[in-house]
């Protein structure tokens, strides 16, 4: 799996994310300064990730309010069952990389 | 000492978050959800959604099969319950069985009102309440149009939108003169009404159902209050909903007009009985008088806080009501109960496709709607909850930031007092 380039440490504040267009797409967070990245697509409905508010290391999906773990995965709560992925990060200087499932 | 053994009498939002919570909480006791519905428990909201868009998509399971095995939670499916035997502390089901029972928790939902004209129980007229009723749909619909939908609530607007998409023609017969205004006001309310006309949605506002004209048991032709004739291949009726408190007369528990009436913590007027979800009567704080909040997401937190009361830690429910409803290609989400008496601030910019507004009561946000705007959304759900004070100026501009009006306001120096 390819490492690319998601954004530079500024660009996202805490509880910001963004979606990269990977195939599937995977939204990176950034939490109380610690940077993650999951599968963008939500396991149960096919909201966003990116579009849902991040607390703690929590991320709660937009439309149907299921919350995963930004570091496991892990979905915490109905209506969704089943985690998500997630992806490795690595912060080097100013640069946020993420280890993606395919090629942009 | 004998098992305790709660019984849970449907499973679908409310029953099985409140089953979840339970064994969560570690409940050792026997755990049984009983439902007339024969389908494995699934989410209701797709009915009118992915299952009657032509994706083919199925029924889409509340939890994984194997989860209650797992949590030990026992399912009697297409088992009706029809009797609580309070001197035995029995529940009786159609079959003949009975379950010993010390807890139960009355999850049973509300049905769809049906029309009292002749032919209402006509092949091609539909109820959309379960999964059956969502089949049946569907296999009409494939059969091709006119479409007549009956009540302009979220779930006829729903299918009219489904079946739009489907290439169908749909007429909509709603008796209000503006439809969802009591729900969302007058400003949201025509923003919606526009996105169906722009996909060539007819409505028809004021009227009711006269009559049906049928041959054999088909409808062919809905005759409305105004004289007008309406061919229709399929008929779909949405003219609200009856609470299902069939069980009150055998378990002597209170009802009223809206349901089971339940204090903060889903206890009926019997301390060992709650209710949960559709079914409760709720004094809820966002309600401004005693209701039915009737919402996939409310009967989730409601089962659950229901739940975890059962299993000896008891939570109130008093979240802002979430709902959520897909038209078209966009998501109209609604937190909390909008007000009359409210001040609507509606962000500039707004169109039918995406818009998002705020309700303001005494300077607080008390509500919030927004098509297309999820990530907003999840921000002004927590505005509500923390009850902050908003200019409504900010709030009208769309490039406010909501998270920025979140924070808690740093207090000033004194040179930016002085200056
Ligand atoms: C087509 C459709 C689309 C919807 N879309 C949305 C949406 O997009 N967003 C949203 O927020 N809400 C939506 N809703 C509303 C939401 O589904 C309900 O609020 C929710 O299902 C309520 O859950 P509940 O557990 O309280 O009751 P219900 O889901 O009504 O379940 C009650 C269950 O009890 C069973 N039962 C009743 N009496 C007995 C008995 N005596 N014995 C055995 N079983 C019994 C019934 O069979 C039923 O399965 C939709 C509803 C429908 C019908």
């Amino acid at each position: 799996m390819p490492w690319i380039r998601a954004c530079s440490v500024d660009e996202l504040d805490d509880g910001d994310a963004l979606q990269i267009p990977t195939n599937p797409p995977v939204a990176v967070f950034r939490a109380d300064g610690e940077f993650f990245a999951l599968d963008d697509t939500c396991s149960h409905g096919q909201s966003s990730l990116a579009d849902g508010y991040v607390e703690g290391d929590q991320v709660e999906c937009a439309w149907h309010m299921a919350k995963f773990d930004l570091r496991t995965g892990a979905a915490l709560t109905l209506p969704a069952t089943k985690p998500v992925c997630t992806y490795r990060v690595k912060v080097d200087g100013d640069d946020v990389s993420v280890e993606v499932p395919d090629r942009v | 000492m004998r098992r305790s053994s709660c019984v849970i009498v449907g499973a679908s939002a409310a029953g099985i978050s409140a089953a979840v919570a339970m064994r969560r909480l570690d409940y050792r006791g026997r755990i049984t959800v009983v439902d007339a519905d024969p389908n494995p428990p699934y989410e209701r909201p797709p009915l009118s959604k992915s299952l009657l868009d032509g994706t083919a998509g199925g029924l889409v399971p509340i939890l994984p099969w194997s989860t209650y095995d797992d949590l030990e939670i026992d399912l009697r499916l297409g088992e009706r319950v029809t009797a609580i035997d309070l001197g035995a502390l029995q529940v009786r089901l159609g079959g003949g069985d009975r379950l010993d029972v010390d807890r139960l928790v009355l999850a049973t939902g509300v049905t769809a009102r049906r029309l009292t004209v002749p032919h209402a129980d006509a092949d091609n007229v539909v109820n959309l309440r379960d999964a059956a009723d969502a089949w049946r749909l569907n296999s009409l619909l494939t059969r091709g149009g006119p479409l007549v939908v009956i009540g302009a609530g979220f779930i006829g607007l729903e299918l009219a939108a489904v079946a739009r998409q489907r290439g169908i023609d749909v007429t909509v017969v709603e008796a209000q003169p503006h439809p969802l205004a009591h729900v969302v006001g007058s400003e949201v309310a025509s923003l919606v009404v526009d996105l169906h006309h722009g996909h060539g949605v007819r409505l028809i506002t004021g009227a009711t159902v006269e009559r049906f004209v049928a041959t054999g048991t088909t409808v062919e032709q809905v005759v409305l209050s105004t004289g007008r004739r309406i061919d229709a291949a399929t008929v779909v009726v949405g003219v609200g909903v009856e609470p299902r408190t069939e069980l009150a007369a055998s378990a002597r528990v209170d009802v009223d007009r809206w349901g089971f009436p339940v204090n903060e913590f889903g206890q009926t007027s019997r301390a060992w009985i709650f209710a949960a979800g559709d079914v409760a009567s709720q004094a809820h704080p966002h309600l401004p008088a005693r209701g039915r909040l009737e919402h996939w997401d409310v009967a989730q937190r409601h089962g659950e806080a229901v739940g975890s009361t059962v299993a000896g830690e008891p939570v109130r429910y008093r979240e802002a009501p979430y709902a959520w409803s897909d038209q078209y290609t966009g998501t109209l989400q609604i937190v909390g109960r909008p007000r009359g008496t409210d001040q609507v601030v509606l962000r500039r910019g707004a169109t039918p496709e995406r818009f998002l507004a705020f309700w303001l009561r005494d300077g607080r946000v008390g509500a919030v709607a927004g098509m297309d705007a999820s990530r907003e959304i999840g921000v002004a759900r927590r505005m509500v909850a923390a009850n902050v004070l908003v200019d409504s100026d900010v709030l009208a501009d769309a490039a406010t930031d909501l998270r920025g009006l979140l924070k808690p306001r740093r207090t000033r120096t004194t040179e930016q007092l002085a200056g």
